[in-house]
């Protein structure tokens, strides 16, 4: 792949498969970057998304009504988000099939706004995640392949 | 990978405080099990379930999430609209004909 980044495999469960996107030249994907985040990390819900995403690759599988849609233009329901609560911990991911899911970064949704637009921080890891899905999605469709094809071990 | 990583994914059942997991393990539980029924009842869409019971929208997409903390008063509610039980009380189950929550769904 020559599109910035590779996805890189995380966990592999019972019912879901999970990636994270690790972009070119970089040491740690974006799910690395994200749990090692002292402000995610410790917020009041890191544990309880910490348990939610077991639920998610290994009891339930990943279907949509747990992921929150994210696309701007309200066209791909596949960039989302997961989050719990009150919804201020947020992860910005693909969930690209019910059996996989590609993370990206996230961060901690200010009190004082409502919507991640009003917020630099997370407006940049949710346009991140966006522009992966597009730019993975053009690839296979300019190269004829599968999601598969793209996988790393 | 990294250490970190592999300790997020490992450590999930021993770091987690038990309270947390079982809330959120429930939440989830009780998610299922208002999808499903919603699934099997009446309404046609989601929504129209939502403008039912008098919620928003989006505060049943949450529900769906497993983000939410139910109050029994809203459990009632949704478990009227439905006209079946969402959770049981363990002991106090004879009569009607108990829905117990499992995992994914009802039993």
């Amino acid at each position: 792949m020559n599109f910035g980044f590779k996805l890189v495999r995380i966990k592999v469960g019972k019912k879901a498969k999970i990636y994270s996107i690790q972009y070119d030249g970089e040491e740690n994907h974006e799910f690395h970057k994200f749990i090692t985040n002292p402000v995610v990390k410790n917020h009041q819900d890191f544990q309880a998304l910490r348990k939610k995403i077991k639920e998610l690759y290994n009891k339930r599988g990943l279907l949509s009504q747990y992921f929150r849609p994210e696309d701007e233009k309200c066209l791909n329901p596949e960039i989302c988000r997961i989050d719990y609560g009150q919804g201020s911990l947020r992860l910005f991911c693909i969930r690209w099939n019910d059996k996989l899911l590609i993370l990206g970064g996230g961060g901690v949704k200010p009190d004082d706004i409502r919507f991640w637009q009003e917020s630099p921080g997370l407006s940049v890891e949710v346009r991140k995640v966006a522009d992966a899905f597009h730019r993975i999605k053009e690839h296979l469709k300019d190269n004829h392949l599968e999601i598969e094809d793209l996988l790393e071990d | 990978m990294s250490r970190e990583v592999d300790d997020f994914f490992d450590e999930i059942e021993t770091k987690i405080p038990e309270d947390v997991s079982r809330l959120v393990e429930k939440q989830m539980d009780i998610a299922d099990a208002i999808a499903d029924a919603i699934e099997n009842s009446e309404f046609k869409t989601r929504k129209e379930f939502a403008q039912a019971i008098g919620m928003k929208e989006s505060m049943l997409s949450r529900i769906l999430a497993g983000n939410v903390n139910l109050t029994l008063k809203t459990i009632a509610k949704i478990e009227a609209a439905l006209e079946m039980d969402i959770i049981s009380v363990a002991g106090f189950e004879a009569e009607k004909g108990p829905v117990k929550i499992a995992h994914g769904g009802i039993l």
